[in-house]
């Protein structure tokens, strides 16, 4: 404590002290002066002998100075205010640092803070790691569904206990609201009875459903999501007790969720979904022990490990293949982790991306250590200097490194803001299209995330910093000497900055590689025709609500209605409809059908489309054979089908197919039309499922013979379809003003947001790697430049000795194809190694695509041509005498 | 010139005691001390300045010498040392140490060689 206010004292009177301690020394080289001269010597040599005896009179000063103050803060201080004079000094090396490492920091934080918004954040739920999802597995075919059907959901639910502490089911549904503004169509999730009580979340306003609300009679009750509330009720806490109109029936509002949650994935409601021995009894095909429709959610009990939950579902599993052999035969059941199943297949893009972050990290990095070497080496004298008027080595390798993290702080606190505004866009720039279950919105930076960059920041201050940092200290000795520059200290540093150079090349080569491919892939993809024109159609859903449209008459009515208001405006071509539209809309209708006058081992699946006399017009599939859909194809008439090419390949082959006829067999959504459908004509083949699946057998049944209440409708226009948005609401309006305009979207819009998880990741991927790209060729450019400015002498001795420009070109040219050939060497070695992963997201691209290989080596070579031709030209153009003189 | 003795190193430590015990008869400047120790050990021992006056400050600073500006004997104001009662009482128990330390040598290193030519 003492000693602490006796530092203190000193502190304060510091000058004193030193002005006393000069003096104290002063003296003591006097009398030593003196005795030197007693001795006989003359006076400089016994002044000078003196002071050489003394030794290091800084160092000493230094040493004395660490007994007066807290020299480490002092020091530290004073270094930051030394790194901050001398990086503004160099402008020229300090800028492009901190923005190499601000774009390298910047990426890398806004990478990790959506890898772990999405992959690492725990859940929003109580005990998360306890809950998991149970999905089917089928052995035939391998495939698996995130679902259960809903009478296995109930036969697990019966013996939940030795699993789970609860079991709850989901199912998808969609709702008009209306009452409000302007009537909505939401998703919601009509849910069993405990399933907010799996999660552990509780509603912030009101309560959840009561266990007799999940009973036939009482379901007539709602929670409403967060935004919802927001939107539509204006975050007013007396919605509670208030009746809303769903579908044209009344709901009570009985409570609120808390912001952000919308379980299982944007959902803006839940309903009690009526179970007990009929849990589906409404809709039929649902409720069939063969068809998974039910989102499972269960929290294991305490203590229970996956796998011996595992066991216990198989065990489970089998009992319900006896029990029921012709549903159940080859399906099982599997646990897996929330977090997992809401992550989807989205883990492998977002660790690509994650990835491709890190490697801009590592570019930037290895770039701001070549700038610093650089800038270290035309220090030497300076650093030398210093280190002859006492600094210690370490002292040195203290100061150079405070220098370098004063720069990555720099880098930080701008890469931060990057961070900030690059993590928004990621999150506004569609990113839920790579993944669409709610996890997108945990995705911000928050305390953790600036832990990271604070980690990130000092790490590549210190990375960066290091090395040229101990070079430097190093290379003291020799820096004063005359030969200094040239001494074999600026071969090794040579050599380390060669390395760097080749090793950005390598790993942005294995960037672009990627990057090339997913480009491919994308066009590739993207060029494919999906069997219809997608110009100039504008596309909308609208759904009719069942209580107001109760019979096939009425829904029959409202489309004609609609379809004659639309066709009035003179800009529409044709208007039709769709029950499904094709790659826009998830999900796949599908149905076993029988052919007449056939008996086939297997039924065959045929892809269920209902549309009306206009559609094929409207979105352009050319009727091949026979003739399509009119209106003349009504109920009560002969019903009919109209196949299309790969239905009629698959099912007629080399035969006429028209005249044929088929069975519907199992399907409900024509379960109150006929059974059997003749066949006449053929369509063109559409890819339904997305652009980069093949075209399946499908089965178009005309919409006045199978009416359906939710339909899209396409437009074809003459000019701008969005001039048409406003017509096509009044004319909504005009028939029914309680049907809402959902998902309104021109058909170029909706191919184009097919594929918008290939273009988000070739887009990103390719920014990333130009990014790399860039500060590969300014380390590059950096080192030509610093090497011609070393060689100047060499050159002009060269061009006396009558050498031509061009001989001096080539070589600096060859300097930089050499650092490329190395480095395309190495990256492409480490882009075969882990392209692989990007296997899954590529489309009729392989990892090993010569193209691409080429085109990444052609760039860098152009690259390495553009970074060597300022260097080369300043080669050129030494003048012999300069060149000489600057020796 | 004669060719000086050569020199022995000093310990680590051994210096803060050696100014300690040179201050013992009265106060003195820096050079003086070091002069002292040169000549008394028959310049075996040689102060280097380098560490002399840290190893002034550092004494000064745990309170066992004190310092103050007086006219030296040239008629320079100089920076003159004395031992303070702490001083004193450190410098016994330095030398009691010392003392031990010393004899505990002896006799460790003079059996060695004992033994050695006994084994012979």
């Amino acid at each position: 404590m003492s000693s602490l206010f006796r530092k203190l004292a000193w502190w304060l009177q510091r000058r004193r002290r030193e002005d006393g301690l000069r003096e104290e020394l002063q003296f003591h080289l006097e009398l030593e002066a003196d005795e030197r001269r007693a001795d006989g010597l003359p006076d400089d040599d016994a002044r000078w002998a003196a002071h050489r005896d003394l030794g290091n009179v800084t160092l000493l000063r230094e040493e004395a100075r660490t007994l007066w103050t807290w020299t480490l803060f002092e020091q530290l201080a004073q270094d930051v205010r030394y790194a901050v004079r001398a990086l503004r000094r160099t402008p020229g090396v300090t800028l492009p640092a901190v923005i190499t490492l601000a774009l390298g920091i910047g990426l890398t934080t806004a990478g990790f803070s959506v890898v772990y918004g999405i992959l690492l954040r725990p859940l929003p739920f109580s005990e998360s790691d306890r809950l998991v999802a149970l999905h089917t597995i089928r052995q035939s075919g391998d495939t698996f569904d995130n679902a259960l059907s809903a009478p296995n959901f109930m036969s697990l639910k019966e013996e939940e206990s030795g699993v789970f502490t609860h079991l709850a089911g989901s199912v998808g549904t969609a709702r008009t609201l209306t009452g409000v503004a302007e009537p909505l169509r939401l998703d919601g999730t009509r849910v069993s009875a405990g399933f907010f009580e799996v999660l552990g979340v509780r509603p912030i306003l009101g309560r959840t459903f009561r266990r007799e609300e999940n009973e036939p009679g009482h379901e007539r009750v709602v929670v409403l999501g967060h935004a919802l509330w927001q939107q539509c009720f204006g975050g007013d806490a007396d919605v509670i007790g208030r009746t809303i109109q769903l579908d044209a029936s009344a709901h009570t509002v009985v409570g609120v969720m808390p912001q952000g949650f919308s379980f299982p994935g944007g959902r803006a409601f839940w309903l009690p979904q009526p179970y007990g021995s009929n849990f589906f009894s409404a809709v039929s095909t649902a409720g069939r022990r063969g068809t998974a429709v039910v989102r499972v959610v269960g929290r294991l009990r305490p203590g229970l490990s996956l796998e011996s939950a595992q066991t216990e579902l198989d065990a489970r599993s089998r009992q319900l293949e006896e029990q029921f052999p012709e549903a159940n035969a080859g399906v099982g059941f599997t646990a897996v982790p929330l977090r997992d199943d809401l992550v989807g297949d989205a883990r492998t893009p977002l660790l690509l991306l994650f990835g491709a972050v890190a490697f801009v990290l590592f570019i930037a990095g290895a770039n701001v250590a070549g700038l610093l070497l650089a800038r270290s080496a035309s220090r030497q004298e300076e650093i030398a200097v210093r280190g002859a008027l006492g600094a210690g080595r370490a002292r040195i390798v203290r100061q150079l490194a405070t220098e370098s993290l004063v720069l990555s702080l720099g880098g930080g606190v701008l890469g931060l803001l990057l961070a900030f505004w690059a993590t928004d866009r990621f999150v506004a720039w569609r990113l839920d299209d790579l993944q669409r279950n709610g996890l997108v919105d945990a995705v911000r930076v928050d305390a953790t995330v600036l832990v990271f960059a604070v980690g990130v920041t000092i790490c590549a201050g210190v990375l960066a910093g290091l090395l040229p940092a101990f070079r430097t200290a190093d290379g003291l000795a020799g820096a004063l000497q005359p030969a200094g520059r040239s001494g074999s200290g600026l071969h090794r540093g040579r050599r380390v900055r060669s390395a760097l150079v080749v090793g950005q090349v390598a790993l942005a080569v294995v960037l672009l590689h990627g990057a090339g491919l997913l480009l491919r892939s994308f066009v590739r993809l993207t060029s494919v025709d999906p069997g219809f024109r997608s110009e100039q159609v504008l596309s909308f859903r609208v759904a009719l609500p069942p209580a107001a449209y109760d019979s096939n008459e009425r829904i029959e009515a409202f489309f004609t209605g609609l379809f004659e208001g639309i066709g009035r405006h003179t800009d529409v071509l044709s208007a039709g409809g769709i029950h499904h539209l094709p790659i826009g809309s998830a999900g796949s209708f599908r149905s076993r059908f029988q052919l007449e006058g056939r008996t086939l081992e297997e039924e065959p699946v045929i892809g269920v489309r209902i549309v009306t006399p206009e559609y094929f017009r409207a979105v352009g599939m050319p009727v091949l054979r026979g003739r399509g859909i009119t209106a003349q194809d009504r109920a009560g008439g002969l019903p009919i089908v109209v196949i299309n090419e790969r239905a009629a390949a698959q099912f007629f082959a080399g035969e006429n197919p028209i005249g044929r006829r088929l069975a519907a067999f199992r399907y409900d959504a024509i379960e109150n039309a006929a059974d059997v459908f003749t066949v006449v004509g053929v369509v063109g083949d559409v890819r339904s499922r997305g652009l980069g699946e093949a075209p399946q057998a499908e089965a178009y049944f005309a919409h006045a013979q199978a009416p359906h209440r939710q339909m899209f409708v396409v437009v074809r226009t003459a000019g701008d379809p969005r001039a048409l948005i406003g017509n096509i609401r009044t004319e909504l309006m005009a028939i029914d003003e309680n049907v809402p305009i959902a998902d309104l979207r021109t058909l170029n819009q909706v191919v184009a947001d097919s594929v918008s998880r290939p273009r988000i990741l070739a887009t990103l991927l390719s920014v990333f790697s130009g990014v790399a790209l860039t500060l590969a060729a300014v380390g590059m450019f950096g080192l030509l430049s610093f090497l011609v400015a070393r060689r100047t002498p060499e050159m002009g001795i060269r061009i006396a000795l009558g050498a031509s420009p061009r001989t001096l070109v080539r070589a600096i040219v060859r300097e930089a194809l050499g650092f490329v050939v190395v480095g395309l060497g190495i990256g492409f070695g480490g882009a075969l190694a882990l392209t692989r992963t990007l296997e899954s997201e590529l489309f009729l691209v392989a990892p090993t695509d010569l193209v691409t290989f080429t085109g990444v080596a052609v760039m860098l070579g152009a690259t390495a041509l553009v970074a060597s031709l300022l260097p080369a030209w300043r080669a050129a153009a030494a003048d012999p005498l300069v060149a000489l003189r600057a020796e | 010139m004669p060719k000086p003795p050569s020199r022995v190193e000093l310990l680590r430590g051994t210096l803060d005691l050696l100014i300690l015990r040179t201050l013992l008869p009265g106060p003195s400047h820096g050079h003086a001390i070091a002069k002292h120790i040169q000549r008394t050990s028959e310049d075996l021992l040689q102060v280097e300045t380098g560490s002399l006056y840290p190893a002034l400050y550092r004494l000064e600073a745990k309170g066992w010498v004190a310092a103050s500006w007086e006219k030296s004997e040239k008629g320079k104001r100089a920076r003159f040392y004395r031992l303070t009662p702490a001083g004193r009482k450190q410098l016994v128990s330095e030398q009691s140490k010392w003392d031990a330390f010393a004899r505990a040598m002896g006799l460790l290193l003079k059996p060695v060689n004992e033994n050695v030519e006994e084994g012979r």
